[in-house]
């Protein structure tokens, strides 16, 4: 993926080459943080100097104390190493919802494009029945019913992406299964299944890839916004939107403490908000070519 | 036009069965339902199925499912499990409260997310385009919750300007009408409801209305830069209309239809944005009402509320596409006469 | 010459991002005066639709340069402030598009269109404008025009869009109309109907039209005086009769000759083979040289410049039909 906006940039024409180098340096940038949220996340048994979870010191340390560089909260535990360690479930919520999203809503946006007809119908007019609730009121509905834990919050912010990737999956389906090639493949007497999976799903996935790059952020926020209600993860695991809820009752005295998930949040979503974009336009040039 | 409005008021009712059949199902019907959740609440088993007894739960699901529907046309919604008290007059105290809270978000989007569309789109590629493009994604990214966290920090603690919790201060006393303090303030002749109401409703509407800016701000001005490539532009510039005319009467005009479906679309984001804003401020909207009743297992409640939440947002976005065939004269207007 | 009403000297455009600027239009000249037709005629790509947009400075913007002198009514266009830009287009100018419907705004009705470019140059006041509209649509011969003034584009035909196009251009009374394939996207009855219409305006009005086509039928009927142009560059302009009776550069000759073949075995109508250059390619010698039949080394090595040959203008360095 880094090479891709490589290639967009080199392809910029004019411009000096000092205004070159910095655009590329700006390009790069959301991928290097997307990329150090992720190794941090990974590394976090090794970067992290404390148990998460347990008590390790005197409550409330201010930043940059002694041993806790980032203070520590009401419960005496290492803030440093919650957030490392906090940010395993927001990366793996997000990431895995959406690309739950991405293969369940993509496969039945496929069956429903290829076949057409009726079955097509109904199967669109039960995705604008799932579209009908807000993204967050569909999430809070399925962790209602499932109660909090991290595979049920990815599975209520995966139904809460669906929609839209069976949409999106739906109308390029249905494009390519008009196409000639793919008449031919019927023609020549392969399996429904056999033309779905061969011929047309290679040709939908990278504008579904692009897609799904770019709701990664809002996948990531929507579990953040969850969690921060209490229908995340069960408390003392560290979960980055639940310590902003946390934070927020010490907001009196340490406001760093639900400014600082919060802010690994907000610039997590921002990095891969800009990611996504750049897919985006790359894709909608390539197209144009 | 009209044969395509009442197609869309009468599939209107099937959306709503279908929701609220969602509704239904999600909640009763989903592994580690109700009954499962209710065996752990209660310590005797006897307590447990004396409730599990009046609730229904031990019928059939399509047993409970047809009661469900036939309250549902009756608009009764049931009880409260915790306080009894009826869901129905639960959500006709708090949803006024959350339309107030929706009403104040969209002029805050409104304003900032057209505002900055409007001067970003004006010169596209400039140095005031890129920074508010910039903004506008950061205002995406922005933590809903987080940020309302930060406006309270700052306008609240630091700042003291503004209050940071509830609708109307304690020391003000409200009876209320209608529930909308604007509306109950000139029935009652109460001109001091407003000030305190305003003041206590300006950080949660700008949390929801700042963080669904963005998305509106980058759509907005994508639709107007799109449209000040039409052909028709260059027949305006043809005919000497000056720039700015262009700008406001050509391309506005038209780009203002595909905004106005924007705006719908995001208006659920914003009910979303409600919800949260409503728990950070201590805001008592039907919003905070659902998430308390999902964390205190009061499923009544919480079906009730996602309900209304949920016919809200088909309402609204049925109207912003009437409106849009409505604004649209090639809608409005079939040719073939 | 005498008392033209426009003047185009080594009119150049260019288009593309800084310091990779193309040439899409490269040095013409000519001139029109009041009452005549002059068709520019060319493939597509041939630079012709650049130089129509460049007379109203219409393509001009950041990525595209004119250069050149373009004198209307003694005016130079390309020196004039925005605001007097402004001014002249519409009054001193005016253009017809060939997709009426996408030329003009969906949102609004036809008269409000047509009176919008009268109340901008405040020639009337709204209420005079809504009248002065109805009576343009009559004059394009629109039937019921005070009906049809308070309909959008999207509810009147084809060709009645393309009447309601040329009303527009015609609101404040232009001194020089530029038509840009007004006829492409209609059918061949309706085809005659607007060109007559055209060339009857420009009768009672005493104005100036210039009539861009790759059509050369179309010209045959209309225009006074045709200049061909091909790849960016005028190289061949002449007046009508002589154009068709002794085309003189073979680019012309054959132009004429495809259109005027019959559509062979196939179906398929004749044309030249070989392909127009590309924007970015050489220039040196004829850009012709590769498709023509005359072609001599010189033709390659050496570009001919636009020189008098009878009533003609021709850039060739071996014209056809010498007198």
């Amino acid at each position: 993926m880094a090479d891709q906006t490589g290639k967009e940039l080199t392809m910029r024409p004019g411009g000096a080459g000092v205004l070159r180098l910095v655009s590329a340096a700006l390009a790069a940038l959301p991928w290097v943080v997307a990329s150090l949220f992720i190794f941090a996340a990974l590394l976090a048994p090794l970067l992290a100097p404390y148990n998460p979870i347990s008590n390790v010191g005197p409550p409330m340390l201010a930043l940059f104390s002694e041993g806790h560089a980032l203070g520590t909260d009401g419960f005496g535990r290492d803030q440093l190493s919650r957030l490392l360690y906090g940010l395993r479930p927001m990366l793996v919520v997000s990431l895995g919802a959406v690309t739950l999203a991405m293969l369940i809503g993509g496969a039945y946006g496929l069956i429903s494009g290829v076949n057409g007809g009726r079955a097509d119908w109904v199967m669109m007019r039960l995705i604008d029945i799932l579209m009908s609730f807000p993204l967050i009121l569909a999430a809070i509905l399925v962790l209602a019913a499932l109660g909090p834990s991290l595979l049920n919050l990815t599975l209520a912010v995966a139904v809460s992406q669906l929609p839209i990737f069976a949409r999106l999956a739906r109308a390029l389906a249905s494009g390519e299964a008009a196409r000639d090639y793919v008449m031919a493949a019927r023609a020549a007497g392969f399996t429904p299944l056999h033309v779905m999976i061969r011929e047309v799903a290679p040709n939908i996935l990278r504008p579904l890839l692009v897609q799904a790059t770019s709701v990664v952020a809002l996948a990531a926020l929507t579990a953040a916004a969850l969690s921060y209600l209490g229908l995340g993860l069960r408390p003392p695991a560290p979960d980055l939107g639940y310590m902003v809820r946390e934070g927020q009752e010490l907001i009196f005295i340490a406001p760093e403490q639900t400014i600082l998930p919060g802010l690994l949040i907000a610039v997590f979503a921002l990095a891969v908000s800009f990611c996504g974009d750049q897919l985006a336009d790359s894709d909608r040039s390539g197209g144009r070519r | 036009m009209t044969g395509e409005i009442l197609r869309r008021l009468a599939f209107l009712p099937v959306t709503l069965f279908a929701v609220a059949t969602l509704v239904f199902l999600t909640l009763r019907a989903l592994p580690g339902s109700t009954v499962d959740m209710l065996a752990s609440q209660f310590s005797t088993a006897g307590l447990r199925d004396q409730l599990i007894a009046q609730l229904g739960l031990d019928r059939s699901l399509w047993e409970q499912y047809l009661i469900y529907m036939s309250e549902l046309i009756r608009l009764d919604l049931g009880r409260s499990f915790i306080t009894g008290k009826d869901v129905s007059v639960m959500v006709w105290e708090t949803l006024p409260v959350t339309i107030e809270l929706a009403v104040a978000s969209l002029i805050v989007m409104l304003i900032a997310g057209l505002g900055m569309a409007l001067a970003a789109a004006a010169r596209p590629g400039s140095i005031l385009d890129g920074a508010l493009r910039f903004i506008a994604m950061t205002l995406f990214a922005l933590p809903w919750f987080w940020f309302g966290i930060l406006l309270i920090l700052v306008f609240s603690l630091w700042l003291d300007w503004l209050p940071a919790f509830g609708r109307l201060p304690s020391s003000v006393t409200y009876e209320p009408i209608t529930n909308f303090v604007l509306i109950d303030a000139i029935l009652q002749g109460r001109p001091d409801l407003i000030r305190p109401w305003l003041t206590h409703l300006i950080l949660p509407s700008l949390t929801v209305g700042l963080t669904t800016a963005g998305v509106l701000m980058r759509l907005a001005r994508s639709g107007i830069i799109e449209t000040s490539k039409l052909d028709f532009v260059r027949t305006a510039r043809m005919k000497g209309v000056p720039g700015r005319r262009i700008y406001l009467r050509h391309i506005l005009r038209n780009a203002a239809l595909g905004i106005l479906t924007v705006i719908g679309l995001q208006f659920g984001a914003m009910l979303g944005g409600s919800v949260i804003a409503e728990v950070v401020f201590g805001y008592p909207g039907i919003g905070r009402m659902m998430v308390d009743a999902v964390l205190t297992r009061d499923y009544a409640v919480a079906q009730g509320a996602a309900l209304v939440l949920a016919v809200f947002y088909v309402l609204v976005n049925l109207a912003t596409d009437l409106a849009y065939r409505w604004a649209d004269p090639r809608l409005r207007r079939k040719p073939g006469r | 010459m005498t008392a033209q009403l426009l003047d185009v000297a080594d009119l150049s455009v260019a288009f593309g991002p800084d310091g990779a600027r193309l040439a899409a239009v490269k040095g013409v000249s000519f001139s029109v005066a009041p009452g005549e037709v002059l068709a520019i005629v060319g493939e597509s790509g041939s630079g012709k639709s650049a130089t129509a947009m460049a007379l109203a400075r219409l393509n001009e913007g950041p990525g595209a340069d004119l250069s050149g002198r373009i004198g209307l009514q003694g005016r130079e266009v390309l020196k004039l402030s925005p605001a007097d830009l402004q001014e002249l287009r519409g009054r001193g100018i005016a253009m017809i598009f060939q997709d009426a419907m996408s030329a003009l705004n969906p949102c609004e009705t036809i008269g409000d269109q047509i009176a919008e470019a009268l109340i901008v140059h405040g020639k009337a006041t709204r209420r005079a404008a809504r009248t002065r509209a109805v009576e343009l649509l009559a004059e394009v011969g629109l039937p019921e025009p005070d009906r049809r003034a308070a309909l959008y584009p999207h509810e009147i035909s084809g060709g009645q869009r393309q009447r309601a196009m040329i009303a527009v251009a015609l609101a404040c009374d232009p001194a020089l109309l530029i038509a840009d394939e007004p006829t492409t996207a209609l059918d061949v009855t309706v085809q005659a109907q607007i060109l007559a219409l055209l060339t009857g305006l420009v009768a009672t009005r005493n104005m100036g039209l210039i009539l861009i086509t790759h059509d050369l039928g179309v010209v045959a009927g209309v225009a006074d005086r045709v200049a061909v142009m091909y790849a960016g560059r005028l190289v061949e302009a002449a007046p009508v009769e002589a154009l068709f009776a002794a085309p003189h550069h073979p680019y012309t000759r054959d132009l004429i000759a495809a259109a005027s073949a019959a559509p062979d075995a196939n179906g398929q109508l004749a044309s030249i083979p070989g392909a127009p250059p590309n924007l970015g390619s050489g220039d040196t010698g004829c850009a012709y040289a590769p498709r023509c039949r005359k072609a001599s080394p010189r033709c390659t090595a050496e570009r001919p410049d636009l020189a008098p040959l009878g009533t003609s203008r021709v850039a060739c360095w071996h014209p056809e039909n010498r007198p």
